[in-house]
């Protein structure tokens, strides 16, 4: 279940990027390890946010930037592994793409999903940095 | 929050094709016979299915479940101007892919995506 969430390093930064949404989960700011909770009928998080780092999860994030960012990623396949693009999500015009950046040493395609999704988000994450 | 979760009826179906794994969030009902009008989504103390409970898988673990169990991929493409349509993908198997009409958001589309992997699945079986 843990990997539903994003890493340490990216729910920083979306927090620096203004990702303030509630989570069901947290990173313990000092200790960086991952507390997952849930989410009260009240709307309440079951975790402090002065220690915790929220940790989205992978839809979450991408949620966030589709309608904060006007960008979609999106992880796909093709018969030699998994990539990833990013569209506007408003407009759909491509913007960027995995090429042949990936783990698999042979096909430069990811060997996985979840490695494609990962790269996805930091490449997400770097686009808006720099247009800050 | 709650629309990262499946709804209850794909989750049953979801339940009913195999899928077994640790959720946060499951859906309960109440010991009578109108189950369904009682059915309210909490904290999931087991993790797993039980008698009294289905587990609510967000989308990303329903998805995750038919591409590790059932070979069957897909891909949300679009954008909100033209709006957004999913395609699914069918590993060995000569069907190719199949797209489908187009929805207004990205949620419409994902949630009908889910929809259509499970007929699938149920078809083959």
């Amino acid at each position: 279940m843990e990997n539903q969430f994003v890493g340490y390093n990216e729910a920083k930064q979306l927090s620096e990027l203004g990702f303030s949404e509630q989570c069901f989960a947290g990173y313990l700011k000092e200790e960086k390890t991952l507390w997952i909770g849930y989410v009260s009928s009240q709307g309440g998080e079951q975790f402090n946010r002065d220690y915790h780092i929220l940790a989205p999860t992978f839809s979450q994030a991408f949620k966030f930037f589709r309608e904060n960012h006007n960008l979609l990623g999106n992880v796909y396949s093709n018969a030699s592994g998994w990539l990833w693009e990013i569209h506007d999500n408003i407009g759909g015009t491509h913007r960027f793409g995995s090429e042949y950046s990936g783990d698999c040493e042979e096909s430069g395609m990811f060997t996985s999903f979840d490695k494609a999704e990962q790269e996805c988000l930091i490449k997400l994450i770097e686009i808006v940095k720099q247009q800050k | 929050m709650k629309t990262q979760f499946v709804p209850y009826e794909q989750a049953l179906a979801l339940k009913e094709l195999g899928f077994d794994e640790t959720c946060i969030m499951a859906y309960y009902h109440l010991l009578s016979e109108d189950k369904k009008d009682k059915l309210f989504m909490r904290y999931n103390d087991n993790k797993t299915n039980s008698d009294n409970a289905i587990s609510a898988p967000t989308f990303a673990q329903a998805f995750k479940f038919f591409r590790e169990k059932y070979e069957l991929y897909y891909t949300i493409e679009g954008s909100k101007k033209y709006g957004f349509a999913f395609f699914i993908y069918y590993e060995n198997d000569d069907k190719g892919e199949l797209k489908s009409k187009e929805y207004s958001t990205y949620e419409e589309a994902e949630q009908e995506c889910l929809i259509k992997l499970i007929e699938i699945t149920k078809e083959k079986k």
